[in-house]
């Protein structure tokens, strides 16, 4: 039992030593938070690692190499992301104490949810995680707006997991536990399965495609990361969408396989959504965050659109793309924290005008990432295209294939917007001067793109065929 | 340079005449092209001119013994594609170069003295170039050669043309020879993937586009020959000084359109309305010719329209004669370059008067000019009409030709030399009996030669010279004289008008709908706007859907919520 | 035959690194932005002497694939990564450097964003080069979708007023060419369980449906580059809004690409499914052969002639390979290796003018009259352009013409109207700019081109006459 759950205690040991620090140490300052969160999260992904197959409980609670795959990825991204994060907040001169605390609970739960085998696990952790979401969205102080959001994201997320706890009680009633297992032998031995049941696993799925920020379900999304602080937008555009996606796939394949084909046609709906709406109101959007958030949507949409089949060709490549996207979006975002004029972060788009002629190497950074996230070669962005395209033809969805690469090409155009503005316009304003931890970041980045780019197989080789070990 | 051009010459003594000419002149021109412009100029043209004669002098002993040398240079040799030079020294090719060699030593020798003439260097190397090229189409044997040297002669002709005016007008007229040349030879290939010479005989059998293919080439070879309708690039060499007009005129395009014409007759002959096109051209010219020797003030124009005459008679001839030959009329040539020497005499010694109306009461001191202008129509109409083997038609061809030739010229001397002087005084007191030798020396030498060699005198000829005579004493055209003050006659611009009115202007007219409708109308307007507005029309109901309103929020919930229970319901 | 050493891996990878030295290079306005000018141009000649090594190891007379490279670049799916020349391709290379001096030099003196124009035209070179030598659909599509970044960026930078809109013009047409190529490759690939090699696309067996679209997907995607109606809309709005020499020599090397495509995946007697295709492109071709000659000719923008000249010639070829004969493919060659080199001296020269008109505020009629230099290189180029005997675009136009009236009559007719009417164009505009009747500056008010340039494009001249007197001489044939 303790095996099985040793990499969250070690994390969980950190909020306590955390909260001691904040009360015994007079001068913690970010640094001191985000030194904690790294030996904690760096013990914890060792754990990870090294117990990659220890479960104790593996009906409710699983340990292998596909979810070692995914919490070392959600370890990584939130590493990163917290560095930056720290940055942040040394330069605002604000306490991170509450952000490391929820990050590092969110974290917990993110490992949970990958883990979860059993529904009522998946429930709780998914809950508890939609609780620090809402204190860390409230992170903000100097928006009213950002009140409203956070009450809505709330109350949605409330509704769709009441709505969720309401399908997997219908389970529980028939079986009498939430194991996958179980629920799976009960769809796969079932000849004609009671249209209860299929309501009831319509209700857990549209949770969790709430909680992916897939459309029409993405309303929240783009409030959250366009009012809460950068900190938060970054952890939630980079990091829970990881977990999310590892357990959407083991749901799907180890629950709910045997009625997939009802699903699909409303997931392809939802994909097609995602991709246009996502597309569309990029073209339209003045305010980078939001345009951003717009651009994880329809990068959502693409990487439902390579699940459709849900065969091993169609996580692998989807998985591809989400990691592609991800490297991207956090480049984006590190950019993001390099843009700063008289102590103000800017995120309208008009407030880029110019910035290449002032920060050449931050707007060529900035440059390299758009061009990715279009899935132009010789960019990163490509390999990702190229594995949910090569894999949609492979699965004959022609007619998928049209409306994405249509969707492609509207996305392209929002991106190029952002590309004249950066480069072409005349600047309004003044930048200020650069932290250099933006320029490592930013950096290392580059050199893992330009790595996996010339050779994928540093990238891909070894683990390329992990997510795949779902099945 | 002498040094340099004596060791090419002894390097390339390879006893292969006319490739070492080809070399030769090649070499002379490039070099006269990198010497200083200005500095000794009329030295190094004296040298250009006395290389070129003395290897002129070394070529006579082989044309007269008939010597052969076959000399063939393998161009091109692709799979399918086999080009040759063939410079291969023989009587027939030798006959075709010497009138042409002639032009060039006259002209490069009057190129010595002209003192009109600011780039004489140069204008001495792009006649040496020229010959080059005029040696290669006289002796090329397949369509690609022929081709290019014809218009390798238009670019030097080009740059020989050292006016804006007929520079311009003379690359247009000559874009559309060439490309009508050039696309008549496209298709004649298209059909046969054969260049040599002979496919112009087996085209004019089996050929599938008879009519365009000769239509081409006889638009080609009459602007070439800038016979009437096409005469005006002839006409614009007006504004080049006498060297220049001179040399263009006996050894550039119209030189050219001749030669082609006598290669391609095979061909032409095949197109049944060929003799009809070409029978309305020689007419047209040779009325537009006579008419302009008469009524044009300028005697650059006068020349001109002398030249056009011949070139008309020369038409008119291959039409009655089955197999016409140019290197038969070479004579004629040589004599109506001299004339041209002779007009040019004339304008020099008036210190360089090219208007007719200005001149007049010349016969006191240019009394001997006159006398080589009457010996000079003497030994020309001696010449034709001492044809012999001509037939019927031909006879009224020639008789009307130095009737023709009598009119005008006698108009010209009569007007020159008796007219009423409107000579400047300046001009009267500067005449000289004998003025500017390198004007005429050259023509009354080929009028001498002629003359000497001539074994007998016809009677026709003596009854021409004495019309001829009569003419010049009764001038009966004196009216005609009102003309020169006549400004729109003149300027003779109505072709000009006329083209632009024909093709031009629907051409522009054509141009501008098109831009208008295709690229701005259909393009930018519809398809493109079009785009741009289903896009601005997205976005806005992308922006309706997406205002923070609550109700919005959770209409889009439901909305997904009911697809997805919608389908799973079913 | 295998290489030991990757010669064409180096030379796209060359100016790749040139790039790269240049965006290191600090802003040197000390030396007026030496470092970064004199980096590049050396780069590209350095290229130049390995294209020239190259040539020493290729057998001219064979028509396959030589130097072959071969990578693996994905495993899964498994994508192989293989390079390749031939003399085509190789001469392409050629005339594509020297076009690159020829912009190189014309800039010389720019210095607005002058880092910026070296990295964007450097990476192009690169991934052009690439593109020219890549031998299998995937690396070939890579390069060819890559390149328009640059381009982009390129048009941005330097374009006028209009560039806005002639930007997501660029973008709209291109990137959707590219899309629709990428598609077709995925196809091509999933078909045949891996990746192709271009010669043998070709030579693949489809079923109906998936053949046409295949076929239709090629052809749109490389029309998209050519600028054929509608598609032509995008590129003669960016040449006539780019006055900068080397972008504008740049943007005209697009349409290239699409030729190269069409040269390079079309197969040797068309299926039958692409025979309509075939046939619409032919009338379509011609049509805007005809259209964008006419408008050249009554345009008063000398750019915008030049966009009806290169237009007209880029189609020419393009109709000129729908032939399918070996020996006009090899003119098309030659011809291209003349005309690269002609356009680019063409807008070195015409930029120059332009500059010279701009700084002194003068018209353009008699522009050239007090400059006999600069006038004998533009009338020079002007005659080369318009096909007379002094570059290999003559004996190549006279072959790929009597193709076109063999196969077709009425459109071989059609094709030289179209390009009189362009010559005319040239020429008019030529003469205009000769036209001492109108204003012509007194000598020392428009300055002549310096004696080291005039010697450069003397070279550029013999070079094309070279071409002429021995379309290849140096390979020695």
């Amino acid at each position: 039992m303790l095996i099985t759950f040793l990499p969250e205690i070690i994390l969980f040991c950190c909020l306590p030593v955390m909260v001691l620090v904040r009360i015994f140490r007079t001068s913690a300052t970010p640094k001191t938070y985000f030194t904690l969160s790294k030996y904690f999260m760096l013990f914890s992904v060792l754990l990870s690692i090294i117990l990659y197959n220890k479960s104790e409980l593996p009906e409710i609670y699983d340990n292998s190499r596909y979810t070692t795959l995914f919490k070392s990825l959600v370890f990584l991204f939130s590493f990163v992301w917290f560095f930056l994060a720290y940055r942040w907040f040394l330069h605002e001169e604000r306490s991170s104490f509450r952000y490391f605390m929820l990050g590092i609970c969110s974290l917990i739960c993110l490992n949970v949810i990958i883990s979860a085998h059993n529904f009522a696990l998946l429930w709780g952790a998914l809950a508890i995680n939609a609780v620090m979401v809402y204190f860390l969205i409230l992170r903000r102080l100097d928006e009213e707006r950002i009140f409203v959001v956070a009450h809505r994201y709330a109350g949605f997320a409330a509704f769709f997991l009441v709505l969720m706890a309401a399908g997997m009680a219908i389970f529980y009633h028939r079986l009498g536990n939430l194991n996958y297992r179980d629920v799976f032998s009960f769809l796969h031995q079932s000849t004609d399965i009671p249209q209860l049941y299929l309501y009831a696993s319509a209700m857990i799925l549209s949770g969790m495609l709430f909680f992916m920020a897939v459309a029409p379900f993405h309303f929240w999304f783009l409030d959250v990361v366009r009012y809460s602080i950068l900190p938060v937008g970054g952890y939630l555009t980079l990091v829970p969408g990881l977990a999310y996606f590892a357990a959407f796939c083991a749901m799907i394949v180890n629950v709910f396989f045997p009625i997939y084909g009802h699903f699909q046609q409303p997931l392809i709906i939802f994909a097609v959504a995602s991709l246009f709406l996502g597309a569309v109101g990029a073209n339209g959007e003045k305010n980078i965050l939001r345009l951003f958030a717009y651009g994880s949507v329809f990068n959502i949409g693409f990487i439902l659109i390579s699940l459709i089949t849900f065969s091993a060709d169609s996580l692998f490549s989807s998985f591809v793309y989400l990691l592609v996207y991800l490297m991207s979006m956090l480049g984006i975002y590190t950019v993001f924290l390099g843009f700063k004029s008289q102590g103000r972060y800017v995120f309208e788009l008009r407030e880029f005008a110019g910035i290449a002629k002032l920060k050449a190497y931050l707007a060529a950074a900035f440059l390299m990432f758009l061009v990715s996230l279009i899935g132009s070669p010789p960019m990163l962005g490509f390999l990702g295209k190229l594995s949910v395209i090569n894999n949609l033809v492979l699965e004959h969805h022609f007619y998928l294939v049209a409306v994405t690469l249509l969707s492609l090409i509207l996305m392209a155009n929002a991106y190029l917007i952002v590309v004249k503005t950066v480069y072409f316009d005349s600047p309004i304003m003044n930048f200020d001067r650069i932290d250099k931890s933006i320029y490592i970041c930013l950096t290392l980045n580059l050199i893992l793109v330009v790595i996996s780019l010339v050779q994928p197989r540093f990238l891909m080789s070894g683990f390329e065929r992990m997510p795949i070990r779902v099945f | 340079m002498f040094f340099v051009i004596l060791v090419a010459v002894k390097w390339l003594k390879t006893n292969k005449m006319l490739v070492n000419l080809f070399i030769l002149l090649s070499l002379l021109g490039g070099i006269s092209f990198f010497l200083p412009k200005d500095k000794y100029s009329r030295f190094f043209s004296a040298i250009l001119f006395a290389v070129t004669a003395g290897y002129a002098l070394q070529l006579v002993p082989a044309y007269q013994v008939g010597a052969a040398e076959p000399f063939v240079f393998h161009w091109i040799q692709y799979k399918s594609l086999h080009i040759d030079i063939n410079l291969s020294a023989n009587q027939r090719n030798f006959t075709g170069l010497l009138p042409l060699g002639i032009v060039l030593l006259f002209a490069l020798f009057g190129n010595i003295f002209s003192r009109q003439e600011t780039r004489r260097l140069r204008l001495g190397g792009l006649m040496c170039v020229n010959l080059a090229f005029l040696l290669l189409l006289l002796c090329a044997n397949n369509l690609i050669v022929l081709m290019m040297s014809a218009l390798l002669i238009g670019i030097t002709t080009l740059y020989v043309i050292n006016d804006y005016e007929a520079k311009k007008t003379y690359i247009f007229y000559d874009l559309i020879s060439d490309m009508a040349l050039f696309t008549a030879f496209a298709v004649i290939y298209s059909q046969f993937h054969q260049v040599e010479l002979s496919v112009l005989t087996r085209y004019a059998r089996e050929g599938e586009h008879i009519p365009l293919v000769a239509g081409l080439l006889l638009l080609s070879l009459l602007i070439k020959n800038g016979l009437f309708l096409f005469h005006n690039q002839l006409l614009s060499f007006r504004d080049l000084n006498f060297n220049r007009l001179i040399f263009l005129s006996f050894s550039s395009l119209p030189v050219v359109g001749i030669l082609i014409y006598e290669k391609a007759l095979p061909l032409l002959s095949a197109f049944e309305y060929s003799r009809l096109i070409i029978a309305s051209a020689v007419v047209l010219s040779a009325v537009y010719a006579l008419g302009g020797t008469l009524i044009y003030d300028d005697i650059k124009e006068k020349t001109l329209c002398f030249n056009m005459l011949f070139w008309a008679f020369l038409y008119a001839l291959s039409l009655s004669t089955p197999q016409f030959s140019f290197s038969a009329c070479f004579p004629l040539f040589l004599l109506m370059l001299s004339l041209n020497g002779l007009i040019h005499a004339l304008s020099a010694a008036a210190s360089d008067e090219i208007y007719m109306s200005r001149m007049g009461g010349f016969y006191k001191k240019l009394w001997l000019l006159l006398l080589f202008f009457i010996f000079w129509f003497a030994v020309f109409s001696a010449e034709i009409l001492s044809w012999k083997t001509l037939s019927p038609l031909v006879r009224f061809e020639q008789i009307l030709f130095v009737f023709a030739m009598a009119l005008a010229l006698s108009h010209f001397l009569r007007e020159a030399f008796f007219g009423v002087t409107q000579a400047d005084e300046i001009v009267s007191a500067r005449l000289k009996i004998l003025p500017y030798v390198d004007c005429w020396l050259p023509a009354v030498l080929v009028c001498g030669w002629y003359a000497f060699f001539r074994p007998e005198i016809p009677f026709s000829f003596l009854i021409m010279f004495a019309v001829f005579l009569l003419l010049l004493v009764l001038h009966p055209l004196r009216r005609l004289a009102h003309y020169y003050a006549d400004e729109e006659l003149q300027l003779s611009e109505f072709f000009k008008r006329f083209y632009e009115l024909v093709l031009l202007t629907p051409i522009t007219v054509l141009g501008r709908i098109l831009w208008l409708t295709i690229d701005f109308v259909i393009i930018e307007r519809t398809i493109i706007n079009s785009l741009s507005d289903v896009i601005k029309f997205l976005i806005r109901i992308s922006q309706k859907i997406h205002q923070s309103s609550l109700l919005n929020y959770i209409l889009l919930a439901l909305c997904g919520l009911g697809i997805i229970f919608l389908y799973v319901g079913r | 035959m295998s290489s030991n050493f990757y010669l064409l891996s180096v030379i796209i990878t060359l100016p790749f690194l040139g790039m790269l030295f240049v965006l290191s290079a600090k802003n040197d306005e000390k030396t007026g932005g030496r470092n970064v000018y004199n980096v590049s141009l050396f780069t590209v000649i350095a290229n130049i002497v390995l294209i020239l090594r190259l040539f020493s190891r290729l057998d001219v007379k064979s028509s396959a694939l030589q130097l072959v490279e071969r990578f693996t670049w994905l495993e899964n799916p498994r994508i192989d990564i293989v390079l390749g020349v031939d003399v085509f391709s190789a001469l392409l290379l050629l005339s594509i450097h020297i076009a690159f001096i020829i912009g190189f030099i014309a800039v010389r003196h720019n210095r607005i964003q002058q880092k910026s124009m070296m990295v964007f035209a450097l990476l192009f070179l690169s991934q052009l080069t690439g593109f020219l030598v890549a031998a299998d659909i995937f690396s070939f599509y890579i390069f060819f979708e890559a390149m328009l970044f640059p381009v982009f960026m390129l048009i941005g930078i330097f374009g006028d007023i209009r560039r806005q809109g002639i930007m997501y013009r660029f973008f709209l047409y291109n990137f959707l060419g590219a899309v629709v190529l990428f598609l077709a490759t995925i196809i091509l690939y999933n078909y045949q369980n891996g990746a192709v090699e271009i010669s043998k696309v070709a030579s693949l067996s489809f079923n109906g449906k998936i053949e046409h679209f295949m076929w239709a997907s090629i052809l749109i995607s490389f029309l998209s580059r050519i600028p054929v109606w509608p598609f032509h809309f995008w590129i003669s709005s960016v040449s006539s809004s780019i006055k900068n020499p080397l972008v504008f020599i740049i943007v005209n090397l697009i349409p290239l690409t699409g030729i190269y495509g069409l040269i390079r995946f079309l197969p040797q007697t068309f299926p039958a499914s692409a025979a309509f295709y075939i046939t619409a492109l032919e009338i379509i071709g011609v049509v805007t052969m005809l259209f964008i000659a006419l408008i050249g000719f009554i345009n008063r923008d000398t750019q915008y002639k030049f966009f009806s000249y290169i237009t007209v010639y880029y189609i020419m070829y393009m109709l000129g390979l729908l032939s399918k004969n070996n020996l006009i493919m090899l003119n098309v060659g030659f011809s291209f290796f003349s005309y690269l080199i002609i356009v680019a001296g063409l807008e070195f020269v015409s930029s120059y003018i332009r500059s010279q008109q701009e700084k002194l505020e003068l018209g353009t009629e008699g522009l050239l009259c007090p400059v006999p230099r600069l006038a004998f290189v533009y009338s020079f180029l002007v005659l080369a352009a318009i096909g007379l005997p002094v570059s290999s675009l003559f004996l190549n136009n006279f072959l790929i013409i009597s193709s076109l009236l063999g196969n077709n009559f009425s459109l071989g007719i059609t094709v030289v109207c179209a390009l009189v009417l362009s010559s005319g164009a040239l020429l008019g505009d030529l003469y205009r700019l000769k036209d001492n009747s109108a204003f012509c500056p007194e000598k020392g008010c428009i300055m002549d081109i310096s004696k080291p340039y005039f010697f450069f494009m003397a070279f550029i001249i013999f070079v094309l006459i070279a071409s002429f007197i021995r379309p290849l001489w140096f390979l020695g044939m």
